[in-house]
């Protein structure tokens, strides 16, 4: 083929390709996934496929995304990070005697309906001289309604984390604080009861009020912390530059989180990559291999066709799914996507061979083929000057086609907990939404999105394949 | 002369295709008596085996009859709701002999149930009957009534066509089309489906149009012939007039085309040029472009059949 | 090819991939098997050692002792499993067994048994019903939706099947069993989320409707993701049967139009169709049994959940094996179907006998 020719087909298959809506939309799609795969790590984070194996510290677990407020008529606290420049600091003040006092303050406007589900500070550089003599840091609120509420006063060690809502002393500070609001009657006996179950941190935003106890209602408003440190050394150095205050939300990003606190629109941005990756190399590789067989073994013709043949009815009717299990359960542990991948090459080139095969055979029999084997050619001169350019149309489209089905495999091996331990996939995330009953629960943002994702690659796929089907094989092309 | 059993008047049936409007037959007139052949014959894509499926009132899809009339024995069928068309006309008064060797055995059902489903539906017949009366028509083709139990894929291109023959004339029908019956089947098999064709013509005192490209076949079986250019029919008249006095030169050449087998030829004639494209046809005369005389006249006005000798009329500004 | 060659060919492909699997399972079998009997061999001198104080006192004051005692009695247990056989003796040994369907016991009890012969015969019949259930709308609703689209070729009707069938072509089944569960069972309470009984099952008749009521997600999520291909399918295959001449010939014979597309297209239509329902079932068998999975349901998609969670490896060859074999068996009988539909591969079979 002439590379004039070449282009003028080009040019006719693109007039005709774009006149097929659902190709254009698949490669709309086909663009925006690629887009998505390769700006992951701008998009998110460079570093989420080292953190997602992990627990993410400070993150909420299990809360829903901070959009789902417009949905719902109680609205959730957002997830909020403090750092040193988001604080009124000030600096450190000698009282004497070797006593140094440091506060921080930082104001919270609270509009939800449920606050954040705790408050957690952590990172304070302490550097002590004498390791039985700590150093003390005291929490404080001061409320909209001027009420002030001292939720803890401790000892502040290096390296020490106040996790505020699950401190029994600060169960202890707020139960006795509210106590005087709340109806006497509701509290008699029942005290340790309330104390086990009540929810701290709504009961600090809630209005002073009976009731603040067993059925807490949101007081929106100003709320000012205030963090006094004392030191009693006169070596002791407090540095409060890296101090990390988080404000643990009960919804949290773009798609919420999971159980371990993992962001899901990290997840979810980057398992692209893997899907595309999968899908993309299994379907290339699948249709270079099922091509080179299924011509090779029309070339050859005779015993040797017969036997090829054969060799492919035989990898045709092995049960894909169970063997790939059973291979996935053998290697458990080390499987690497590349595994995946050349696990399924294995068993899907077959459909492809068998119709490159047929195509070959009849491309052979025809009469210029012919003629220029008699005037001369070569086998090799053959195959890649007639046969491979005829065939090349259907092996785009066949690659297209080939790709759902890949991508569907490697996620339905990674729900069963047989993926590539390392990646961040789609049918993890799924695994883990199903091992930790997300349905049941209810946790839809950690359901729903993931399965879309492999949906909309699949269909893109689809989209595309059907639509180079239609402008590649006529007969469909008129129905 | 007897009374025509089949009337066309002015019939027009055109394919609405997404490319443009196909005018297949277009403008077509003429009768067909009783016990009479009337061969219609062209080159491929000239519109004949359309023609055929229209006299069936059911143009193949994407085409419609837009205009004219069709008359068996009297009765006008264009227009007729299909439900009437099925149970009182279709098989019973116009049936069709199709290309047996091709597809026209339905591949899964037995060939006896294929040729009595007519006598089912129409006739109420009990199955005991209508096989009897099947395996009567069988034997009347030359076949073994037995072959009714037989499956369509267990039986020769001949013997399939001879089927195809029993099945159309199991109804006793007024008109039959027979839609290039001969095609695709050897030229031994060729002769004995014609041999059967006329002994069945003269037994049965057939009324029939007889479909096919191929001259030398009509003017064996054929009383009189029509031929047809671009959806319109160019000629008709008697046979040995059309075929030994052609009047149009499009049948002129056509005949040309052919080899004789009394005559010595120097040299087979073919056609220069390409039949036109039925989308847009040329104006005028559509023979125009390929004819040797075309004149002014030819290009600009469509001619009309004129008598040319006693049953003999041809499409021509020449005469 | 003759009908006849054709289904030995299948056959002896089934058997080819039915030895390969088995050799497959037997090998990684006999793998973890020598893993399980060398830590069990120890445990077992272990316990001889603590059973007998006599023994005890004897051997640790004599270290050289210890080892020879340990040595002969490690190298007996070796030789009582057959350790000391070679790797290919043990796998062809444990053919056998896979072949009888031997796969010894799980760890912990399933179904409340721990023979993975007896699991499997509990949970097949299981796994047939909802598959089956399933299998059954999705043919008919896919035939007739098929056929109709078929006929109305190019309508709306028609593009909607295409669109649904590319949409669902696209889900993983068993992701969308869990929206299944999250939307009717959770949001909406409608459904059980899962299982097949409710806990403690019912008595008498109300056991039959409970389990119906148990299998209306299931069913409906496997239903609803398989029959838009399935009708696309049938669409496919009936519109090519629909160009043929024959139903041309039938409508010129004032066949009326039902019989037609009912009694010709379809019929002739018929053998393709059965092959391309067959193998499609079989090629959502798998989507299917995770889908089970999802729902709990207590039939082969839970054993192979359960295996994989539970690392419970006998379990797991077991499963495979019979899937696999289940799976040939189909594809034989999808065979079997297409000569026995088709005329023209029955009567050619019969005419050679």
């Amino acid at each position: 083929m002439r590379w004039v020719d070449f282009k003028a087909s080009v040019k006719d298959f693109w007039f005709e390709f774009r006149r097929q809506k659902g190709g254009l939309l698949g490669l709309a799609l086909l663009f925006l996934l690629v887009f998505t795969a390769l700006a992951a790590p701008y998009i998110t984070e460079p570093d989420i496929p080292d953190k997602w194996p992990t627990y993410w510290e400070g993150n909420p677990t299990n809360v829903p995304p901070i959009w789902y407020n417009y949905f719902t008529n109680k609205k959730l606290a957002a997830h909020e990070v403090l750092t040193y420049n988001d604080l009124r600091i000030t600096p450190e003040q000698d009282l004497g005697g070797g006593i140094k006092y440091y506060a921080i303050e930082f104001d919270y406007i609270n509009q939800y309906d449920l606050p954040p589900k705790d408050l957690i500070i952590k990172n304070i550089g302490v550097k002590l001289t004498d390791i039985n003599s700590p150093a003390q840091i005291t929490i404080t609120l001061v409320r909209p309604d001027g009420q002030t509420v001292e939720l803890l006063t401790t000892e502040l060690r290096e390296g020490s984390t106040f996790q505020v809502a699950k401190t029994g002393a600060v169960v202890n500070n707020v139960f006795n604080w509210a106590a005087e609001f709340e109806d006497p009657k509701a509290l008699a006996g029942r005290t340790e009861t309330i104390k086990s179950t009540m929810d701290v941190m709504r009961v600090i935003f809630a209005k002073a009020q009976p009731g603040i106890l067993i059925n807490p209602e949101p007081l929106h408003g100003k709320y000012t912390f205030l963090i006094e440190i004392f030191t009693f050394n006169e070596g002791d150095k407090i540095d409060l530059t890296p101090i990390v205050i988080t404000l643990t939300g009960r919804t949290y990003g773009i798609m919420g989180t999971d159980y371990m606190g993992r962001d899901l629109w990290a997840g979810l941005v980057w398992g692209t990559r893997v899907s595309l990756t999968v899908g993309v190399s299994v379907a290339v590789l699948t249709v270079l291999i099922g091509i080179s067989f299924g011509v090779t073994s029309a070339y050859l013709g005779g015993w040797r066709d017969e036997f090829m043949q054969r060799v492919n009815e035989f990898v045709a009717s092995i049960p894909v799914l169970p063997i790939l299990i059973l291979l996935g359960a053998a290697f458990k542990g080390h499987v690497t996507l590349w595994t995946i991948v050349f696990l399924m090459v294995i068993f899907y080139w077959t459909g492809i061979a068998k119709v490159a095969r047929s195509m070959a055979l009849q491309i052979k029999e025809q009469t210029y083929v012919e003629a220029a084997r008699a005037l001369g050619a070569g086998t090799g001169r053959i195959i890649f000057k007639h046969i491979l350019p005829q065939i090349m149309p259907y092996a785009f489209a066949a690659m297209a086609l080939n790709v759902p089905g890949a991508v569907l495999t490697e996620a339905s091996l990674s729900f069963l907990g047989l993926g590539d331990p390392t990646a961040v996939t789609w049918g993890q995330i799924l695994y883990d939404a199903q091992t930790q009953s997300a349905t049941i629960n209810g946790y839809w943002w950690w359901v729903i999105p993931p399965g879309l994702a492999i949906a909309l690659v699949a269909l893109t796929f689809v989209l595309i394949g059907v639509a180079l089907d239609r402008v590649l094989n006529p007969r469909l092309k008129r129905l | 002369m007897a009374k025509p059993v089949l009337e066309v008047k002015n019939l027009k049936m055109y394919y609405f295709t997404s490319r443009g409007v196909v005018k297949a037959v277009d403008d077509v007139s003429f009768e067909l008596k009783k016990g009479e052949v009337l061969g219609l014959a062209g080159e491929s894509g000239c519109g004949k085996s359309s023609l055929g499926f229209t006299l069936m009132n059911m143009p193949t899809p994407p085409g419609k009859i837009v205009g004219g009339s069709i008359k068996i024995d009297g009765r006008e069928i264009v227009g007729l709701p299909e439900n009437v068309m099925r149970r009182e006309i279709r098989w019973q008064k116009i049936s069709m002999i199709f290309q047996g060797a091709m597809n026209a055995l339905n591949p899964v059902y037995t060939v006896g149930y294929q040729m009595i489903e007519p006598l089912l539906y129409h006739k109420g017949m009990e199955k005991e009957e209508a096989l009897n009366k099947a395996q009567r028509y069988l034997e009347l083709v030359g076949l073994d009534p037995e072959i009714v139990y037989r499956y369509p894929h267990e039986l020769s291109g001949g013997m399939k066509q001879r089927v195809v023959i029993a099945m159309a004339l199991l109804l006793d029908p007024e008109v039959v089309i027979a839609d290039e019956p001969t095609t695709a089947l050897d030229v031994i098999v060729q002769a004995q489906i014609i041999n059967l064709l006329k002994k069945l013509k003269k037994e049965l005192g057939l009324s029939m149009i007889f479909i096919t490209h191929d001259l030398s076949i009509l003017a064996e079986v054929s009383d009189r012939l029509a031929v047809m250019y671009a959806g319109k029919i160019v000629e008709i008249g008697d046979s040995q007039k059309v075929y030994y006095e052609p009047a149009h030169p499009y049948t002129q050449r056509l005949l040309s085309a052919i080899p004789r087998l009394h005559e010595d030829v120097e040299k087979l004639e073919f056609i220069p040029g390409q039949p036109p494209n039925l989308i847009k046809p040329p104006t005028g005369c559509r023979f125009h472009p390929r004819c040797p005389y075309a004149m002014q006249v030819c290009k600009e006005q469509i001619p009309q059949l004129t008598k040319v000798d006693e049953d003999h009329y041809a499409a021509c500004w020449l005469l | 090819m003759g009908y006849g060659r054709y289904l030995a060919i299948r056959l002896l492909n089934a058997a080819l991939v039915l030895a390969l699997v088995t050799l497959l399972v037997s090998v990684l079998f006999t793998k973890v098997a020598e893993e399980d009997l060398r830590s069990s061999i120890q445990e077992q001198i272990n316990f001889k050692l603590r059973a007998n104080p006599e023994l005890q006192k004897q051997l640790s004051a004599d270290p050289e002792k210890f080892q020879e005692w340990y040595q002969r009695e490690y190298n007996r247990l070796i030789r009582v499993y057959e350790l000391d056989k070679p790797f290919w003796y043990r796998v062809v040994k444990r053919t056998k067994d896979t072949l009888t369907l031997n796969f010894g016991n799980t760890k912990m009890p399933i179904f409340g048994e721990t023979n993975v012969k007896k699991i499997l015969a509990t949970a097949i019949p299981r796994t047939v019903l909802l598959f089956t259930t399933a299998e059954i709308f999705v043919i008919l609703i896919g035939l007739l939706l098929g056929v109709k689209a078929a006929q109305v070729a190019g309508s709306t009707l028609d593009r909607g099947v295409s669109v649904l069938a590319m949409l669902t072509s696209s889900i993983p089944m068993w992701w969308f069993g869990m929206i299944a569960i999250l939307v009717f069972s959770f949001e909406l309470g409608w459904f059980p989320s899962g299982g097949m009984t409710s806990t403690p099952p019912k008595e008498g008749f109300a056991y039959y409707t409970d389990i119906l009521y148990h299998m209306v997600l299931p069913v409906g999520t496997i239903v609803f993701v398989l029959f838009g291909g399935w009708a696309w399918t049938t669409r496919n295959i009936m519109i090519g049967t629909m160009q043929e001449d024959f139903i041309m010939v039938a409508r010129a014979k004032g066949v009326p139009e039902r019989k037609v597309i009912y009694g010709h297209a379809l019929r002739a239509a018929a053998p393709p169709i059965i092959t391309m329902t067959i193998f499609g079932l079989l090629a959502s068998i798998g989507g299917a049994i995770i889908t089970e999975a999802v729902f709990s349901w207590p039939g082969m998609g839970r054993l192979y959940w359960t295996a994989l969670q539970q690392n419970e490896v006998r379990l797991l060859m077991g499963v495979t094996f019979v899937t696999v074999a289940l799976y040939l068996i189909s594809m034989i009988l999808a065979d079997l179907a297409y000569g026995y539909l088709d005329p023209r591969v029955k009567v050619g079979a019969s005419q050679q006998t």
